[in-house]
């Protein structure tokens, strides 16, 4: 019962930022281990993390983190109901569509108004980028290993008139290409230059920002 | 960066807390109890740290050697300024409010 305990408080401190936790982790672990851990004690703790999160964490964890449990419920809800196209199709181009750029350029216009002098808001949304889409390798690894079928469709195609059995993912290209598993492995990485140029940019917007209040106040 | 912490005690637990260290350095489990015995109010874990996090910031309080895993901490002068500025707020505002009561 103490080892689940242990693990459980171990699991719920994760959700604090690595700097607030290295500061006050190991009291606050004492007294929950000293404490029943009931729903509300850990609501209060999982509220008071995201608090922290918001607050001290980094801003690439803070977007990254919910883009990639979005991420993980469509490629779920896609094995799960794989010929409801198009909506619970995986763009194998993401980088044309706004949901790729607009967090890049988020996360690097957060990075900098957080800390103008020493963010770095391309690296900040290439981390960013590379959180959201790791499970976009794990599908190729998956489709490599034999587990996951892959079936590719462009536009004109009609989920319909794919059949197939056990687990598979319906993918979606615009040109309407047959989806090799290596390209999909390494799209992630392909896509890092792209995010970085999206934070670049969303850094650019924020100092510009930062320059026009400064020049306010001193007027 | 740490965001720009506000001017006063800006929630109860902040108060809380000053009000348990004001007769003399505690850890976390022991303010919790405090508040508890002289308050009556049941803070959450989290709840608590977020507010000693706040309260660290701000200088009013300051963490001492640690005892085993539990680090108690010490209420500042600028602490106790501040938490003796709030309370007599809160007694104007009590004595008013209550002498108004009973006019009424």
């Amino acid at each position: 019962m103490n080892a689940i305990k242990r693990w459980t408080v171990s699991v719920i401190l994760r959700l604090y930022p690595a700097s607030w936790r290295r500061e006050y982790g190991e009291e606050l672990a004492g007294i929950l281990m000293d404490k029943r851990l009931g729903p509300a004690a850990l609501l209060d703790v999982v509220r008071s993390a995201t608090g922290q999160q918001l607050r001290i964490g980094e801003p690439w964890q803070i977007l990254g983190t919910p883009l990639l449990v979005l991420n993980l419920a469509i490629i779920a809800w896609n094995i799960l109901n794989p010929w409801t196209y198009p909506d619970s199709t995986l763009d194998v181009s993401p980088t044309q569509r706004l949901l790729f750029w607009l967090p890049a350029l988020c996360v690097g216009c957060w990075t900098v108004l957080r800390n103008p002098e020493q963010g770095h808001p391309g690296r900040a949304a290439m981390k960013s980028a590379l959180l959201t889409s790791w499970p976009v390798s794990l599908i190729a690894v998956l489709a490599a290993i034999g587990i996951l079928s892959v079936v590719t469709l462009g536009p004109g195609d009609l989920s319909g008139t794919v059949t197939h059995h056990g687990l598979t993912i319906t993918l979606y290209d615009r040109l309407g290409r047959p989806t090799h598993l290596f390209p999909l492995f390494v799209l992630p990485i392909f896509n890092l230059p792209f995010a970085a140029v999206g934070g670049c940019v969303g850094g650019l917007l924020a100092r510009m920002w930062l320059r026009i209040t400064s020049a306010k106040m001193v007027k | 960066m740490a965001r720009k912490p506000q001017a006063g005690p800006a929630s109860d637990p902040e108060l809380l807390i000053l009000s348990s260290l004001a007769n003399g350095a505690k850890h976390g489990y022991a303010i919790l109890s405090d508040i508890e015995t002289f308050s009556g109010a049941r803070l959450g874990a989290g709840t608590l740290y977020t507010a000693i996090t706040r309260l660290v910031e701000k200088r009013w309080i300051v963490p001492e050697a640690p005892s085993g895993r539990q680090r108690p901490y010490r209420i500042t002068a600028a602490g106790a300024a501040c938490l003796e500025q709030q309370l007599r707020d809160m007694r104007r505002v009590a004595t008013i409010g209550l002498g108004r009561l009973r006019l009424a």
